[in-house]
């Protein structure tokens, strides 16, 4: 059975309807109107045109011309292998693209985390405290500061007196009237501690440790490295997408809404243990973390376990163990009572 | 599979269910593969449409390769990373720096309004012969002077100038473009597209909007209706009551079906304008020659798409 099609010789614009047929090894190219083979192909040097995805167009080697088949002749289909649209070239490209892109996808996972903690540590501190300065948290949150009274306020300024913390660490914290047992570390030595977490705590020591956590966070550069790990695959998206000049823009609201995303479960771990060397340091005794965290396990129940092992904080077990360590330490705690009745009054004062 | 020949205007005949696949595809691919894939599925996308589209029966056909635009597309990342650096760098010291580059902007807007036209030109057959867009040093240096003069004369004007440089621009650009050995020209008067302008925007403003779609019909009208090829001219017979209901319809249908319907969409938007394309006169196509031409690289076509500069057509 001939074929037929359409035939261009790729120096004229005119195109020519032909019929096709196998001779052999050669597919002829015969003229409708005038019955003259026009040309014929070595049909192992003949292979489908790629740049077509809406017809099936054959070309001869690397000639100029080219024969759209309207329908194949008999026999061609013996030699459809050569038309495959996808090559094996393309398939082993596809393949290697994914595998590469599976293997970028993975590396990216376990890496983040690591590179961008390196990443961190590499950027200025004072970079790090100019960015925050751009930002004024508190006030975009429409928190309530607590500016406490003489004696809170004294109370407070001796916890951190008595807290062996780096001399030259830039940092700053602010009390805000939220009924919320937590205190957050922003980047740029910004502590926010929230009034539902002194109300709850039965010890200068502590909040003395929950500072020290915080601090902890800013000395390992974890909010830092929050952004960094973010902007990566914010940056891995932007390329998805298309837009890649978006990657390589972060205004500071943007930063700043990073920073409130969750520190990992080993960020947590980390300024656990750099609160319990500055407690240990500052001779202040770890129990009564250990206390506080006991009474909050006391206090979850079963779904919160569960939700426990969603959630980037260590468990309550661990943070307990790890306080759970005997190391010389003075007898009295950091504030008296007088002091810690005074502190937990702070915001309403 | 058999096909008709259709005469004297220019047929679009892809479906919007094809589309729609290609579109998918494309997209979880360069989801999966992180955006690599990009390039080749623009590539797809425009042998999919120049592919669908003919006339006499014979279909256009887009010859360029993904490899092409993934390698433009790696230089446009690299001009931009080092462009963000040295403006993080030295923009600290140097605070009028935005001022001091601004004419090597027009000069980058320059070169990719004609790169990425010259790009797609030369990818572009009919009938196996390629179309191009000339190029040498002298119409480079006058094209970039050309712009030069626009953007200032814009700028000087707060912006009414603005019109006649797009004219300017398209009717450098068309001159220098040609199917084979032949050229096409710009009959247009930059007067009289201004004028155009004037009233599109006026109307556009007084009916809120409402004329917009008018609008566009009466501007894209005048530009193909003054455009030849040799002994060929060109009219758009689209209605601007049908264009309006184009854009209201693909935007509903865009909204209700969060976006599914974009291929279909955009499948009967192209059927809309290219079916409305109607060609007067005859190439004696005995004159006709090629001159190959796989001109210009990805780059510019690339920056084009990334920062949505309008090309000349």
């Amino acid at each position: 059975m001939k074929g037929h099609g359409i035939y261009y010789d790729g120096l004229r614009p005119i195109s020519r309807k032909i019929n096709l047929e196998i001779d052999g090894s050669y597919l002829l190219l015969i003229d409708v109107e005038s019955g003259e083979t026009i040309s014929q192909w070595l049909l192992a040097e003949v292979s489908r045109d790629q740049d077509h995805n809406t017809a099936f167009y054959l070309k001869h080697n690397q000639g100029l011309e080219r024969v759209e088949v309207i329908q194949f002749p008999q026999g061609l289909e013996r030699y459809t292998r050569n038309f495959s649209a996808t090559s094996n070239k393309s398939i082993l490209f596809t393949l290697g693209i994914i595998a590469i892109v599976l293997l970028l996808g993975i590396g990216t996972w376990f890496l983040a985390a690591p590179i961008s903690q390196f990443i961190a540590t590499k950027v200025p501190y004072d970079q790090e405290v100019k960015l925050s300065r751009k930002i004024d948290i508190i006030n975009e949150s429409k928190w309530k500061v607590c500016k406490g009274s003489n004696e809170s306020n004294l109370a407070l300024s001796k916890i951190l007196a008595s807290l062996e913390i780096p001399q030259d660490l830039d940092f700053k914290i602010e009390t805000v009237d939220l009924n919320i047992a937590n205190a957050i570390a922003y980047p740029g030595g910004q502590i926010v501690i929230f009034d539902g977490l002194l109300k709850k705590v039965t010890s200068g020591d502590e909040i003395a440790g929950v500072i020290a956590h915080e601090i902890g966070h800013i000395v390992k550069r974890h909010s830092m490295a929050v952004i960094v790990r973010t902007s990566i695959f914010a940056m891995m998206l932007s390329f998805i997408s298309g837009d890649f000049s978006s990657a390589f823009a972060l205004d500071p609201s943007t930063v700043m809404s990073m920073a409130t995303l969750s520190f990992s479960r080993e960020m947590e771990h980390e300024a656990d243990l750099y609160a319990l060397e500055i407690l240990k340091k500052s001779k202040i005794s770890s129990s009564g973390m250990k206390d506080f965290f006991s009474r909050q396990e006391l206090k979850s129940d079963t779904q919160d376990k569960w939700m426990s092992f969603l959630s980037t904080h260590p468990e309550y077990e661990n943070r307990i163990e790890t306080f759970n360590v005997a190391y010389a330490h003075r007898d009295e705690p950091v504030l008296t009572p007088h002091e810690l009745d005074a502190l937990k009054r702070h915001c309403i004062e | 599979m058999d096909m008709e020949r259709t005469p004297k205007h220019l047929s679009y005949d892809g479906n919007g269910t094809d589309l729609a696949f290609l579109m998918y595809k494309n997209l979880l691919f360069t989801i999966f593969t992180l955006g690599i894939y990009a390039p080749w599925a623009r590539t797809e996308m425009r042998r999919f449409i120049w592919g669908n589209l003919s006339y006499e029966g014979d279909r256009f056909k887009y010859t360029g390769q993904g490899i092409e635009l993934f390698k433009g597309w790696l230089i446009v990342v690299g001009i931009y990373v080092a462009a963000a650096i040295i403006f993080g760098v030295v923009g600290k010291a140097v605070p009028f720096l935005p001022l001091i580059i601004f004419p090597f902007y027009i000069y980058l807007y320059a070169l990719i309004v004609y790169g990425g036209t010259r790009y797609r030109l030369s990818r572009t057959k009919w009938r196996e012969i390629n179309f191009g867009l000339k190029r040498d040093k002298k119409l480079s240096r006058s094209f970039i002077l050309l712009v030069f003069k626009g953007v200032i004369l814009s700028l000087i004007t707060l912006g009414f100038y603005f019109p006649v440089f797009k004219h300017n621009i398209r009717k450098f650009i068309i001159d220098k473009s040609h199917y084979g050995n032949k050229f096409f020209e710009y009959e247009a008067v930059a007067g009289d597209y201004f004028l155009l302008c004037i009233k599109v925007v006026a109307l556009s403003i007084v009916t809120l909007g409402i004329y917009v779609p008018w609008g566009i019909c009466e501007l894209v009208s005048f530009r193909i209706s003054n455009t030849r090829l040799d002994t060929v001219s060109f009219r758009l017979h689209l209605k601007g009551k049908d264009f309006f209901v184009y854009s209201v319809a693909s935007y509903l249908l865009s909204v209700l079906t969060l976006g599914l319907a974009t291929p279909w969409i955009i499948n009967w938007g192209n059927s809309l304008i290219f079916n409305s394309i109607e060609v007067f006169g005859e190439l004696n196509y005995e004159e006709v020659y090629n001159q190959i031409s796989m001109n210009g690289d990805g780059s510019a076509d690339v920056a084009s798409v990334e920062y949505d500069i309008d090309l000349a057509f």
